[in-house]
């Protein structure tokens, strides 16, 4: 296999107000870091430090990729692998959510979305097509002895799940020490809240509703160090016959949970835990509030 | 899915999956963490002692991680001679000092003394998780120098479940009381006046044993070895078991401690210095469990110690700490100790006059069979970089008072009178 | 005796480490081993300054580590 290709995009920099704020695009969606620093020259270095991180995760985990480690281990399917040591614990962590979530959560469901396609005027699949690839869904098939991992043939795994919120957190642990007293790193309203702006303010992120987005925050936010993340897409979810089909699979049946919230956000310590923590309580379908009430942290979701 | 366990689990594989490094290599070292202390132990009657303390770590790598420690000891008060009370004044002349006890009291020494120790802990991860943790002690008093060091290697086993632990140390004392230690089993008296016909030869002045210093002092080393087991028994228990073996050689002895020489009334008749014997072999075994208790989440550390040594004393110390959880930061945290000991072969209260000379004898009150209780209360409230606490304890050891066969008015004495101590320690942490 | 009473307490420490048999914990299980206070010495400072003083005032030593300095200590 040849080096993988490095991914080189363009970097936005402009000053606004009390920080510095960079733009890129990276795992599909607009990247924006704020940071509280004097010089723009800073500014541009830590916004290339935070670019670079998020294009090696993306080079590294991304499933439309033909030269990194989740296309080396789906094509070795059937037979035994070792994986580098920053796979190995995701893996890890992969393996442990499979278990919190008693096999909700699931870097094998993937395939499912082959037969589902999420578009309003797209028709569920045959039950027989779910039926049929569902024999090629679950970790609990997989056999991982970290590093070492073995994955039944036909399957396929991907880290889409967690790739994006683990890139927030990964450069927001790289800017960590350097020059800036405080910033944001926000992937696609994933986002991760370290240290004060410049005028030595928290910073203040706002939450709307997805369904009403013009109408103002439902909350703010005055944070120094957090994480915050969104799990669900209020517009992907396909009609059919009068019923409505939400974007998110449950692996167990290969169909949609019933009843999910629209969108769920959760305010935690890091972006990675309120990721999972989104999805967690998405995968409970009705019974997400009552999930995330439990957790004891903030939390907002909305339904259709 | 139990719902509210969720969290707590993935906060912690959270840690585990950000924790490690990919690519980029994070910043080295972030300051010292100091903690410090002070401890105030008085005993009731008897000594007194002020304790400031410094302790502060720097990690200086990501493998390697440095302790370095400090202590001032301020001591002041009166500690057992060795000798029985009687009735009427005692005068114990020895080669630096001449003092008086007052009739029916329990004979004891007034000192004063100030003790200052160094240390430092140098603890190495290899590459393979081995530890390996380099110490080094050095501390100083007006007639008492000590130095120690030691190296512990652990490494785990089995998913780092098990960890095993070797080490070795050793130390080298050198004792150097004023006016030279005692000759054993020396009457007192006479070992006083063959210093100042000395002191008329030399035509010195009156010096504390501080001139002549190392001359004037005698030697005292030791071994020690340790094999060890620490095992992960569950998601919130930990087991770790200890042998330790150490080997003493030298001048053992307490150059301040005397016996009574009685007659058959009871009466002092002389005194002698003690004499223990020039070696000592002891072990122990050690074993702590520390446990969190599901549901309500406080932590047991349970200690127990069996000890015996070739002076034939045996110990058994049991040790318990509880910590209570008040919130997010604040915890208390009661400690209870028990500690029975058997005495040493050579330990007696007193020598009887006319008797043959036994080898060795000592009346130290700490090598008598005795036991001792403590009970004790933490409140602390943890930051950033270790703690704020505030530490009470109180400690007392008794012994037989009144032993079988006590001649004449010892009858009437006690010979081992409880000692009481109390223990205040303030500690305070920050970083820099 | 002594002696059966120090056998004693060792062979409850023993059957405790077989009666817990051993779970397996796994890497990110050991949040609650990771906590300060579940530390074999969550206080070295306690530590060292109560050894200090049973040291000087007891028969026994030994059992936690090795190396350390002495004392002339009454």
């Amino acid at each position: 296999m040849g080096d993988p290709h490095p991914i080189v995009r363009p970097l936005e920099l402009r000053f606004d107000h009390h920080h510095w704020r960079g733009h890129f695009a990276a795992m599909g969606c607009p990247c924006e870091v704020l940071l509280a620093v004097e010089s723009e020259e800073a500014a541009r270095r830590l916004l290339g430090i935070a670019a670079a991180e998020a294009w090696r995760i993306e080079q590294k985990y991304s499933r439309y990729r033909d030269d990194n480690i989740v296309r080396r281990i789906n094509r070795a399917a059937g037979e035994w692998l070792t994986v580098d040591e920053e796979t190995a614990r995701l893996l890890d962590y992969a393996d442990l959510c499979h278990r919190l979530s008693e096999g909700r959560f699931d870097i094998t469901s993937g395939i499912l979305r082959r037969v589902w396609r999420f578009r309003k005027d797209a028709a569920p699949p045959a039950p027989e097509a779910v039926e049929a690839l569902l024999e090629r869904v679950g970790w609990e098939q997989v056999e991982w002895r970290s590093p070492r991992l073995r994955l039944p043939e036909g399957m396929e795994i991907d880290l889409g799940g967690i790739g994006k919120e683990y890139a927030v957190d990964r450069v927001a642990g790289l800017l960590a020490g350097r020059e800036a007293m405080g910033y944001v790193v926000n992937f696609g309203g994933d986002l991760a809240v370290r240290g004060l702006r410049s005028n030595r303010e928290p910073w203040v992120v706002g939450i709307r509703n997805p369904r009403t987005p013009s109408a103002g925050p439902v909350a703010t936010l005055r944070l120094t160090g957090a994480g915050l993340a969104t799990s669900g897409d209020a517009e992907r979810y396909l009609e059919f016959q009068g019923r409505r089909y939400a974007h998110i699979l449950d692996p167990r049946t290969g169909w949609p949970v019933e009843e999910a919230p629209a969108s769920v956000t959760v305010l935690a310590d890091n972006c990675t835990e309120a990721g999972m923590l989104a999805t967690f309580a998405m995968l409970h379908g009705a019974e997400a509030e009552r999930f995330l009430e439990a957790q004891g942290l903030r939390h907002w979701v909305f339904r259709a | 899915m139990q719902l509210n366990h969720v969290r707590r689990a993935l906060a912690s594989a959270t840690c585990a999956l950000l924790g490690g490094h990919a690519s980029a290599a994070p910043d080295g070292g972030d300051g010292w963490s100091v903690e410090s202390a002070v401890l105030y132990y008085g005993e009731k009657d008897r000594v007194q002692v002020l304790e400031p303390t410094l302790f502060a770590s720097r990690e200086l790598d990501d493998e390697n991680r440095l302790v370095v420690r400090g202590v001032v000891d301020v001591m002041s008060g009166a500690t057992p001679n060795g000798a029985v009370p009687t009735d009427t004044p005692q005068t114990f002349t020895t080669a630096s000092s001449r003092y008086t006890v007052d009739a029916d009291a329990p004979p004891r020494m007034d000192f004063e003394d100030l003790r200052l120790a160094f240390g430092f802990d140098w603890e190495r991860t290899g590459e393979g998780g081995d530890r390996r943790l380099l110490t080094g002690d050095v501390s100083v008093e007006t007639d008492y120098l000590s130095m120690g060091g030691g190296g512990t290697w652990s490494w785990d086993t089995r998913d780092r479940l098990t960890t095993l632990s070797l080490g070795v140390g050793g130390n080298f004392d050198w004792v150097f009381p004023g006016g030279g230690p005692p000759a054993p089993l020396d009457p007192l008296d006479g070992a006083a006046a063959l210093h100042l016909i000395q002191e008329e030869d030399d035509d010195d002045d009156e010096g504390e044993g501080g001139e002549g210093g190392f001359e004037e002092g005698e030697a005292r080393y030791g071994v020690n070895t340790l094999l060890g087991v620490t095992q992960v028994l569950s998601r919130g228990a930990l087991l770790q078991l200890n042998w330790t073996h150490a080997e003493q050689g030298g001048y053992l002895d307490d150059p301040y401690k005397l016996l009574s020489v009685v007659g058959a009334d009871g009466r002092p008749v002389g005194y002698r210095w003690e004499s223990r014997p020039d070696r000592r072999s002891s072990d122990a075994l050690f074993g702590r469990l520390v446990w969190q208790l599901p549901l309500l989440h406080h932590v047991v550390h349970l200690g127990y110690r069996y000890y015996r040594d070739d002076w034939g004393v045996e110990a058994n110390t049991t040790d318990l700490k509880y910590r209570i959880d008040l919130g997010r930061r604040l915890y208390l945290q009661p400690h209870l100790r028990y500690h029975r000991q058997g005495a040493a072969d050579f330990y007696r209260y007193y020598l009887v006059a006319g008797e043959p000379l036994p080898d060795h004898a000592s009346a130290d009150y700490r090598l008598a069979e005795m036991e001792s209780r403590l009970a004790g209360l933490k409140v602390a409230r943890e930051t950033k970089s270790g703690e704020m606490a505030l530490r009470l304890e109180y400690m007392v050891q008794s012994g037989e008072s009144h032993p079988d066969g006590a001649p004449g008015i010892l009858t009437g004495y006690d010979l081992y009178p409880d000692l009481e101590a109390v223990m205040v320690q303030f500690t305070w942490s920050f970083r820099f | 005796m002594r002696g059966r009473a120090a056998a004693g307490a060792l062979g409850v420490l023993l059957l405790l480490v077989q009666g817990c048999a051993v779970q397996e914990v796994k890497p990110w299980e050991r949040d609650l081993l990771a906590e300060r206070r579940m530390q074999l010495e969550p206080s070295a400072l306690d530590a060292f300054l109560d050894l200090h003083i049973y040291i000087s005032k007891e028969a026994a030593s030994g059992g936690y580590g090795v190396g350390g300095g002495g004392c002339g200590c009454n």
